[in-house]
């Protein structure tokens, strides 16, 4: 049959697997702490039918979605328990569910006296969960916690080393990968807070492109249709 | 595509959230004690098509996963107490705080919420009251006939009587302060209730080293709502709005290249 027709369909329906990774990074471009995703893409061999060399279909696919974990801008807050990493560290937060990797900085106090993370999630210091006594607090560059001048704990700060992996899995958190890396060079800023890094004129030109390729195989899928109509034209003329 | 338009429209709920919050704190430029919200969000759960670390057919482990995000959510739309500057009245019953206390008041129903709006008042019988006629905890008569009230840092109250050459104290002002203010519970009116997550109030006395903050009398303490921040964040937000509309015209516009595929 005419089988010109699949790898420009192929080639859609990867368009509409960009679209959504666009729109979580568009829907997220206010997100405190938010790595935008970008797509990876592979050529996959289609089934070649048949003992023809030449039936050989190249299709597109998406392959991986990899989490751009580049610096956010800094903006200053002023509130006490707002951190912004500078650097490739991450916060860790002991959920329910195990440790978890946290790059949103707006932190909270709980009542029990807990720094926790905005699903009330405590955060890990050197000694285990994070216990805040009341007064003036201070976090320094290196994320050693201070109240009213006398040092409390210091910030857990890892970092994810070459080859782990780790996955987004919602409200900010990453898993943490099975070996840990305390983090090197990651300053904490108190006070401020790391934007999102999503690119909003770059998603938009993505969008003009997505939007425009999507055509473009429209019209490779017509031009196919185009010549199968003919086809089956020619052979009418001919009968 | 569905799943695009979708994401888009998590979005464009995030903002117009965003940009309620920025509207509710420009309202209130210039309220007395009032403290700014801030809307905050996080990213929704992700649809994982392929776990980062399993295993491809022969070649080993992929690499990395495909876990297609499903867009934004907010998580919190929580005050900061950060304290706003002070405003001279030269009203002997206005007083603001400078620290992180609050004031004590009681409501007619008889509970306690507390405050920060220091525009005191005196009823007809001289207890000294917030605009709401809410009395102060503990409370405080000023006798008629007063010729002049004097309030301390400390928060104690004298007043000057006629024929007295020594001031007479009054009352004391106490405050009360709290584990994590943000979790108190904004009742309007410039009042706050106690939630369990803000933990109990613990009341003290106002000084340099207590911890409660310090009394200002004949000074009001303005909101915290910084204008040209605010309108920054609206900029951003009704941008961050729009773009999020784009997406969904942009779903759209392919699905209407769908449905002209077959002419």
């Amino acid at each position: 049959m005419n089988r010109g027709i699949y790898p420009p369909l192929a080639g859609a329906i990867t368009l509409e697997r960009r679209l959504e990774v666009l729109s979580h990074n568009i829907g997220n471009v206010q997100t405190t702490g938010f790595k935008k995703d970008s797509p990876v893409f592979a050529t996959v061999l289609g089934h070649t039918s048949g003992p023809s060399v030449a039936g050989i279909d190249l299709f597109p696919r998406m392959d991986a979605l990899l989490a751009d974990r580049s610096q956010g801008v800094l903006h200053r807050t002023g509130e006490a328990l707002d951190v912004a990493l500078e650097g490739e560290g991450f916060l860790v937060v002991k959920t329910p569910e195990g440790l978890r990797y946290y790059r949103g900085g707006k932190l909270h106090r709980n009542s029990a006296g807990n720094l926790v993370a905005h699903t009330g999630d405590p955060l890990m210091g050197k000694k285990g969960p994070i216990k805040l006594p009341v007064g003036e607090l201070v976090i320094n560059n290196a994320g050693t916690i201070s109240v009213n001048n006398v040092v409390v704990d210091k910030l857990r700060l890892d970092q994810i080393a070459e080859g782990q992996q780790t996955a987004k899995v919602g409200d900010l958190f990453w898993t943490v990968p099975e070996q840990t890396t305390r983090a090197k060079d990651t300053q904490v800023h108190q006070g401020m807070l790391e934007k999102s890094n999503v690119n909003p004129s770059m998603d938009m030109v993505e969008l003009i492109k997505v939007t425009r390729e999507y055509e473009q195989m429209q019209k490779a899928i017509q031009a196919m249709d185009e010549m199968a109509s003919q086809a089956i034209q020619a052979g009418r003329v001919q009968g | 595509m569905i799943r695009a338009m979708h994401t888009a429209s998590t979005g464009m709920f995030a903002q117009q959230l965003n940009i309620d919050t920025i509207a509710n704190n420009l309202a209130n430029v210039n309220t007395t004690g009032f403290k700014r919200s801030r809307a905050e969000f996080a990213d929704l759960l992700y649809q994982i098509s392929r776990l980062p670390g399993s295993s491809a057919s022969n070649v080993g482990q992929f690499p990395v996963g495909m876990q297609v995000g499903l867009g934004v959510r907010p998580v919190t739309v929580a005050k900061e107490f950060v304290q706003g500057s002070l405003k001279q009245t030269f009203s002997e019953l206005d007083m603001a705080i400078e620290g992180v206390g609050f004031f004590q008041v009681s409501r007619p129903d008889g509970t306690t919420m507390y405050t920060r709006a220091g525009s005191l008042k005196r009823d007809n019988t001289g207890n000294v009251v917030t605009g709401d006629g809410d009395t102060l905890i503990p409370s405080i008569t000023i006798p008629s006939g007063s010729l002049k009230i004097d309030i301390a840092q400390d928060g104690t109250v004298s007043v000057l009587l006629p024929g007295v050459s020594q001031a007479t104290q009054v009352g004391q002002i106490q405050l009360v302060r709290f584990d994590n203010p943000a979790g108190l519970i904004a009742q309007g009116n410039n009042l706050f209730l106690e939630s369990s997550s803000s933990g109990p109030a613990q009341q003290g006395t106002p000084g340099f080293s207590t911890g409660f903050g310090l009394i200002q009398q004949g000074f009001l303490e303005i909101s915290n709502v910084n204008i040209a921040d605010e309108m920054v964040n609206m900029i951003v937000a009704q941008r961050a709005y729009e773009l999020n509309a784009k997406v969904i015209q942009a779903s759209d516009d392919m699905m209407q290249v769908v449905n002209t595929l077959r002419r």
